[in-house]
């Protein structure tokens, strides 16, 4: 699904990735995990296309396709979600009219027609009730007044919706209340399957109760330094990462 | 209006204009460009009368109107609780009352295009709504311009007691370069309740001073919304008077402009009475090379205890050769009041549009999706009809 061949990127001068690898296969749940300052948020931002990470070298491959030469709606169009540990507050655009607006931008990218307002409603609806969400809420201004949890729900409902093959969700678990953990778990793992894969970035041991995970790894210092299974996250949770 | 009326406002206009032969204020305000533009003389020369009123018509948007052609009030269909006649006529029912506001508003007026609308205004008109009437629909106060000769309109309101009207101010020229001077009086009895929404259409090439003067009594309420694009020169001059307890005013705006279109707003709040409430609120996108200035006032009296008063000024910059400029004044007099301004300059946030873009929006629409956005704080608090617009 993804190939992440010696990925490169400094900021400042810093290398803030330093020859990153690492390969997920369809249908493979993998965790990312690491003590802060590691460059967990920084893979997240690369693999988004934030241009403001210019990365240095190295090779992303999406789907057979190389990802660094697409633009970030390019990715998104092809199948690419990436949760955003703090999503922004924009004002007098409704969540509605967002998720909208971005659907039908991905599905004339695809060359889908585009669902008018009664079939997204009919979509929305059936999402938001996995994520127990109220009607209200796609009313609202996009992530203005949301809380951290609403954020977050708000996040995954948008990975409800565009259905797709790769996502990453960076520290989704952070600021949740255990219900809207349990929440946000549960409409992940409703959506894993054997054609998408998903990179889990956290710090805690308690998202991947819940979302159990094919693979952990410890990303150190711009490296992943250490690989493994399930058991992995549970000794980390024991042993702290020592590095 | 009779001549002995005019000879009587055309000097009151001399005294005016003698009294401030300083000329710093008038200056400031573009005096001087204006009399480049149009030499004094030819203020003199009475409007001519229009003939293009049917080409005017076919813009209506509202069922019911107010037909200004060249400045000249031409027709109406209003409802039938409403009255609506030329000042002509108007003068002959209201005559001391006219009399009296229009030698008031003279000499009470600072903006220079304003009295000068007052002394050479033409045929205006005077719109009366009864006491407890309450009109659902909008009015569109249509203004269609033949030439680019300057216009003069005059507008004159009242609302009785308990009254309710909403007003859409509305423009089509068949010239590219309508030249106008427009001024409304608006007073509102206890109780009343005005919406005026102002609809833009100005041709880019258009000169255009708008005055619009209101005063407020006792729990009367107003909301003022304008929408532009800008034009040549725009100028937009609001005086707000809450002259009664309880009496709240929301001045709004929501201008895009592009080009090298230009608009002025220059709005005073003047408080006068306690317990009363104001709130300004301009935003405005720039473009291109537009230029914007907004110069809000609010003036507290010391009898205005217990006051609110906001004004918020937001301007989204998308270019670097826009210029915006925001002149606050707060002259407060009274102690025990709640008061405040303010003013932003940004441009379009990086971090929103690569979100936008993260989940497959294409940047140009992403963009679009946030300018709207920006304005869209302003326009959800217009009435239903309005916004459709």
């Amino acid at each position: 699904m993804i190939e992440i061949k010696k990925i490169v990127v400094q900021i400042n001068g810093k290398k803030i990735l330093d020859g990153l690898n690492l390969s997920i296969q369809k249908g493979e749940v993998h965790a990312i995990m690491g003590p802060n300052g590691a460059g967990k948020s920084t893979l997240a931002r690369v693999i988004a296309g934030d241009p403001m990470y210019e990365v240095e070298s190295g090779e992303i491959w999406f789907r057979g396709q190389d990802l660094l030469a697409m633009s970030p709606e390019e990715r998104a169009c092809q199948g690419l979600f990436v949760s955003f540990q703090y999503p922004p507050e924009i004002a007098g655009v409704s969540n509605r009219q967002f998720m909208h607006a971005a659907l039908n931008a991905q599905r004339k990218a695809r060359e889908e027609s585009p669902l008018n307002d009664a079939d997204f409603a009919t979509l929305l609806e059936e999402k938001g009730k996995m994520m127990e969400m109220l009607p209200e809420f796609f009313e609202r201004n996009l992530n203005e007044g949301f809380s951290g949890g609403e954020k977050k729900r708000n996040e995954i409902l948008q990975m409800a919706l565009f259905a797709p093959l790769f996502s990453v969700l960076d520290e989704t678990d952070s600021g949740l209340d255990i219900d809207a953990l349990r929440i946000v778990a549960n409409g992940v793992n409703q959506m894993r399957s054997k054609e998408n894969s998903l990179l889990l970035i956290t710090h805690y041991q308690r998202l991947l109760d819940l979302i159990i995970p094919d693979f952990v790894h410890v990303l150190s210092r711009g490296k992943i330094v250490q690989s493994g299974g399930p058991e992995l996250a549970l000794e980390l949770e024991r042993s702290g990462y020592g590095l | 209006m009779d001549s002995e009326l005019i000879k009587q406002l055309e000097s009151d206009f001399q005294v005016a204009f003698a009294r401030t032969s300083s000329l710093q204020e008038w200056r400031k305000r573009g005096w001087d460009k204006f009399l480049a533009l149009q030499p004094h003389s030819s203020l003199r020369a009475m409007p001519r009368i229009a003939s293009h009123s049917e080409e005017g018509k076919k813009d209506f948007r509202y069922l019911h109107q107010l037909l200004f052609v060249d400045g000249f009030f031409h027709s109406h269909s209003l409802p039938k609780q409403l009255s609506a006649q030329s000042l002509e006529d108007a003068m002959r029912s209201y005559g001391l009352f006219l009399q009296n506001w229009f030698s008031r508003s003279l000499k009470e007026e600072k903006d220079p295009f304003a009295a000068l609308n007052i002394a050479f205004h033409g045929k205006g008109a005077f719109l009366y709504v009864p006491p407890k009437v309450q009109i659902p629909d909008p009015i569109e106060i249509h203004h269609f311009f033949t030439s680019s000769q300057m216009a003069f309109s005059n507008l004159q309101v009242v609302l009785g007691k308990g009254a309710s009207l909403s007003l859409v101010q509305r423009v089509s020229s068949r010239s590219e370069e309508p030249f106008a001077n427009l001024r409304l009086d608006v007073s509102l009895d206890e109780g009343a309740t005005l919406f005026l929404g102002d609809d833009g259409g100005w041709p880019e090439g258009a000169i255009r001073w708008e005055a619009s003067r209101f005063v407020l009594k006792k729990e009367s309420r107003l909301q003022f919304l304008s929408l532009t694009q800008g034009s040549k020169e725009g100028n937009i001059s609001l005086d707000v008077q809450l002259l009664e307890e309880n009496a709240s005013a929301l001045i709004q705006g929501f201008s895009h402009l592009r080009k090298d279109l230009s608009l002025k707003v220059q709005s005073t709040m003047e408080h006068v009475a306690p317990h009363c409430h104001s709130r300004q609120h301009f935003k405005t996108i720039l473009e291109d090379e537009s230029r914007f200035l907004f110069g809000g006032k609010i003036l507290i009296r010391p009898e205005a205890q217990k006051t609110m008063a906001y004004q918020l000024n937001n301007n989204l910059l998308l270019s670097n050769r826009a210029i915006s400029r925001a002149e606050p004044h707060l002259e407060i007099f009274a102690d025990d009041v709640k008061a405040s301004h303010g003013a932003t300059f940004t441009s379009l946030d990086d971090e929103e549009l690569f979100y936008l873009r993260s989940r497959g929006i294409l940047p140009e629409e992403g963009k679009k999706i946030l300018v709207q956005g920006f304005g869209e704080e302003i326009l959800a608090s217009s009435p239903p009809f309005f916004k459709r617009s």
